[in-house]
């Protein structure tokens, strides 16, 4: 399944951008690769995952109140939902 | 806020594909949360986890929409419900056979997948396991 999911890390001055592009997979999907994302992650990157999966709004609102991370943006455009996630809580 | 003690524990009983996939889904979906997750087969459902498992079955009141759900499914490019339990047992899962149910059958654990099964247990210590926990009867 993860095929069909893609990733890419941009370096940044503080810390590094995560893409996630999981787009056209199914819950819970999404969530497993945001969260594969998240542990190669440090404090301070930024995670934007890419989802077309209908529950993924509310599963990653859900995924925030969890794990005490930051929701910098969630944003719903025409073909996709945009999640920009702030690293703030790993130990 | 995740805490150290957030634990779901299953025993999967029906071998039916339609009660197979949420096993998968909460499977997978859990052990990504960071949930312990101990997964007991027994009944027919431990029959899928065999080498030689047996074909998929649907339940016969529901069988007009299957194809449906089968089509969708196939569109979706969702996983099947064995590989969302393989993606689950990657970030910890366990999965047991009920050691009743498989003598009953005659199986022993040689008869399953070793990368499924991880160890063939009796109800005592799947009881201890979920301790504590959630605990679904599928």
């Amino acid at each position: 399944m993860v095929k069909y999911c893609s990733y890419e890390v941009v370096v940044m001055s503080q810390g590094n951008k995560i893409f996630v592009d999981a787009r056209g997979i199914a819950c819970p999907g999404p969530i497993t690769e945001l969260v594969k994302a998240y542990r190669n992650a440090k404090n301070g990157d930024l995670i934007e995952v890419w989802a077309t999966d209908a529950g993924f709004e509310p599963d990653i609102k859900a995924w925030i109140q969890r794990t005490g991370n930051q929701l910098v943006e969630l944003r719903k455009d025409p073909d996709k939902i945009v999640a920009v996630i702030r690293v703030t809580a790993k130990k | 806020m995740s805490s150290a003690k957030d634990k779901i524990s299953m025993i999967v009983f029906s071998g039916t594909e339609d009660k197979l996939i949420p096993v998968g889904v909460i499977s997978q979906a859990a052990a990504a949360l960071g949930y312990e997750v101990n997964i007991f087969f027994t009944g027919w459902a431990m029959f899928k986890l065999l080498k030689n498992p047996t074909p998929p079955v649907w339940p016969k009141e529901f069988e007009q929409f299957v194809p449906r759900l089968q089509e969708g499914m196939a569109r979706m490019k969702a996983p099947t419900w064995l590989d969302m339990l393989r993606e689950a047992k990657k970030m910890g899962a366990k999965v047991y056979v009920c050691s009743m149910m498989a003598c009953a059958a005659g199986l022993k654990k040689e008869d399953f997948d070793p990368a499924l099964v991880d160890d063939i247990v009796g109800v005592t210590t799947f009881l201890e396991m979920a301790k504590g926990g959630q605990v679904l009867f599928i």
